[in-house]
């Protein structure tokens, strides 16, 4: 007893912190600097689209309008993304077909995380037969080339006004990029279930609906945060390649990837009108990036293994190594001296 | 690999890998029956009557109306279309399987089985190109990164990475098109070969085997780079560092032969694509691959290469799943031996 007492010497109660492992997450994602420049890139594009939108949305912006005397126009401070050849102006598409892809991305995203882990804790779960049944359908799905099986559900719906299409883009994309999420979780709960915590629930005669819900899920989240977000910069991605071909929403609603493929059609209108092309490609760019700088720093911060250091901790290590190498230097410097 | 198989003969050594290989390929059989059903609903969906697309205006706008329904009739014979949908499935199913005919192209006027495989060969030139110059290029790299793990170099790598794998594929080809074909004139624009000769083909692949390149690069580099981390975490590693091995040794026989496990899987994942090819980049720079003739099928509502495209695609998923697993089983011994599912 007496020992303990004198270990804890000059331990006080401020000293001592514990954290919960959402505190720890949050502070391991804060130290990281490019997690943190993804993290505030994505805010400021989601709030630039989101503000456009509405305000598009309350002044009755009609994004059909033509004006044949603004045709072309580079860009300006009237137009700072330049016109296109209709006279509509470039930077209100572009944040417009910002709003799509978010629009896209989020839907499908909560669509394909919601089944994935409805699955994937199934099959975990109850094993056996269930677990091959679903297992199956996940292979059947899976060796499907993604983009070819989405550019043929798309082309069914060819001739469907805009507005439909945008829920038939999220449907493909929800239906078909659940399976990796699937199976993490699915490998996920078989090792949990086997754990003694899960065998409590079982002896405190839990329902196995809460057993799942309640128990399971939880410690999977994490994983399927970070699995969530690559499937949401997945999804815009895949949305921009069917837009690129002209199989997503489409016109007089703009999208980025219908913006990139008229400037695509020869090297003239590339180089010519680069600004119809170079910006939604830009943002599109940046918008990806952003998410998976995000989803990458999740990854890091999840990981128990690795430590947390405060900045302060972290600037101390630094002077410490410095200290420690100019030491090395002048021990070497005095050996040779002494030599 | 292991100490035992010295003295095991050849027939020994393979039989695990036969009985394997049939036990998967049978495995194989409902999915792919699946997989069938699914796409042919999905062509079956798709709106447009096909004969009526496949009719030749010059022919028919001379016709009477009893003679153009005539020839309509006949057309839809001669495509099968005047029996039910389940009936031709079957058809379907039997001609593809069992006969080897894949069905007769509106597009081409000419059955699939003369002109698929052209696209595939080209699409294969490319892609097998620009697959075995990424790896090449990659799998120094992910070492090089992993074992200079939170370095500068390493932290550099990790940045080009992520700009890397969010690029969208159009975006980076058109990009290089501006810079080596308008400006610079470097290249051609787009096409496979020049009608007038004065233009080496060889020219015509180099921006399509660049985007390829550049686009796996990034994740191929991060593949191998986190492989390799967690291979180097091993007490192994530490065992060999400790015996006094240099540290070359270490890395490249040591830690990569173990790192190799997921990059195999990523051959495996790649198979797929090398023979399919990326209907964006292909549809760009106009090269007549599987993907351009895919873009081209769903223009003319071309239900039988579609068909064909799509159930091709999907086998080698499969196949490229079961090379996966056979990749295990000839690098893993434990897996080989049954020791782990």
């Amino acid at each position: 007893m007496s020992e303990i007492i004198e270990q804890n010497k000059g331990f006080s109660k401020e000293d001592e912190v514990i954290l919960s492992p959402t505190q720890q997450i949050i502070i391991k994602f804060k130290n990281n600097k490019l997690a943190m420049f993804g993290f505030w890139l994505f805010t400021i594009i989601v709030t630039v689209v989101v503000v456009t939108h509405f305000y598009a949305e309350f002044t009755g912006y009609d994004f059909s309008a033509t004006d044949p005397a603004l045709k072309n126009l580079g860009p300006s401070w009237e137009h700072p993304f330049g016109t296109d050849k209709y006279g509509r102006n470039t930077f209100v598409r572009v944040l417009e077909g910002g709003w799509i892809s978010l629009q896209v991305g989020f839907m499908s995203t909560i669509m394909a995380v919601t089944i994935g882990v409805t699955m994937g804790s199934i099959a975990g779960y109850f094993g056996g037969k269930i677990d091959s049944i679903i297992m199956r359908i996940v292979e059947v799905i899976y060796s499907f080339p993604f983009l070819a099986i989405a550019f043929t559900i798309s082309a069914i719906f060819r001739d469907k006004p805009p507005q439909f299409r945008l829920f038939v883009i999220v449907g493909i994309l929800g239906l078909i990029s659940w399976t990796g999420l699937a199976r993490i979780v699915r490998g996920q709960i078989m090792s949990l279930k086997e754990q003694e915590f899960i065998l409590a629930t079982k002896a405190l005669g839990i329902k196995t609906r809460n057993q799942i819900i309640r128990h399971l899920i939880p410690n999977v989240l994490a994983m399927v945060v970070v699995s969530g977000t690559l499937t949401f910069a997945n999804a815009i991605l895949m949305e921009a390649f069917l837009s690129f071909l002209n199989l997503s929403v489409t016109e007089p609603i703009p999208t980025w990837g219908a913006l990139l493929s008229k400037a695509s059609q020869n090297s003239t209108s590339l180089r010519k009108f680069w600004w119809i092309w170079i910006f939604p490609g830009t943002m599109l760019f940046m918008f990806i990036m952003s998410i998976n700088l995000i989803g990458e720093g999740l990854r890091d911060a999840i990981d128990p293994k690795a430590e947390i250091t405060t900045k302060e901790q972290r600037k101390a290590a630094k002077e410490r190594r410095k200290a420690e190498k100019q030491a090395a230097k002048e021990a070497k410097l005095a050996s040779k001296g002494g030599v | 690999m292991g100490h035992k198989s010295g003295s095991k003969t050849f027939f020994e050594i393979i039989t695990p890998y036969i009985t394997y290989l049939a036990k998967r390929l049978i495995s194989l059989i409902p999915v792919l029956f699946i997989i069938t059903i699914v796409i042919y609903t999905l062509i079956n969906l798709m709106p447009g009557d096909p004969i009526m697309a496949m009719l030749d205006p010059e022919k028919t706008t001379a016709m009477t109306i009893e003679e153009r329904n005539q020839y309509v009739e006949t057309m839809r014979a001669f495509m099968g279309y005047d029996k039910g949908i389940v009936a031709r499935y079957f058809i379907w199913l039997r001609d593809t399987f069992f006969e080897g005919e894949f069905g007769y192209s509106i597009r081409f006027n000419k059955p699939v089985n003369l002109i698929i495989g052209d696209y595939i060969a080209r699409s294969f030139k490319v892609n097998i190109i620009g697959f075995i110059l990424a790896f090449l290029i990659s799998i120094p790299i992910g070492i090089t990164a992993a074992v200079k793990k939170n370095k500068l170099y390493d932290k550099f790598i990790t940045v080009v990475t992520i700009v890397g794998i969010s690029i969208p594929s159009f975006f980076l080809a058109l990009l290089l098109i501006l810079l080596f074909v308008v400006y610079l004139r470097l290249f051609p624009f787009s096409g496979m070969s020049d009608p007038k000769g004065v233009i080496p083909d060889w020219k015509y692949l180099v921006l399509p085997v660049t985007v390829i390149v550049l686009t796996s690069l990034a994740s191929l580099v991060r593949y191998v780079r986190a492989a390799m981390i967690e291979v180097l975490k091993a007490d192994y590693i530490r065992t060999a560092r400790a015996k006094g091995l240099t540290e070359k040794i270490v890395i490249y026989r040591h830690a990569f032969q173990n790192a190799l496990i997921p990059v195999v899987t990523l051959i495996g994942m790649y198979i797929p694509l090398l023979f399919g090819g990326s209907i964006v980049v292909e549809k760009i720079f106009a090269y007549p691959g599987m993907g351009y003739l895919l873009n081209e099928a769903y223009g003319y509502k071309d239900r039988a290469i579609l068909q064909t495209a799509l159930l091709f695609f999907g086998m080698l998923t499969l196949l490229g799943n079961i090379f996966i697993d056979i990749g295990y089983m000839v690098v893993d011994p434990r897996i080989r031996e049954g020791k782990v599912k």
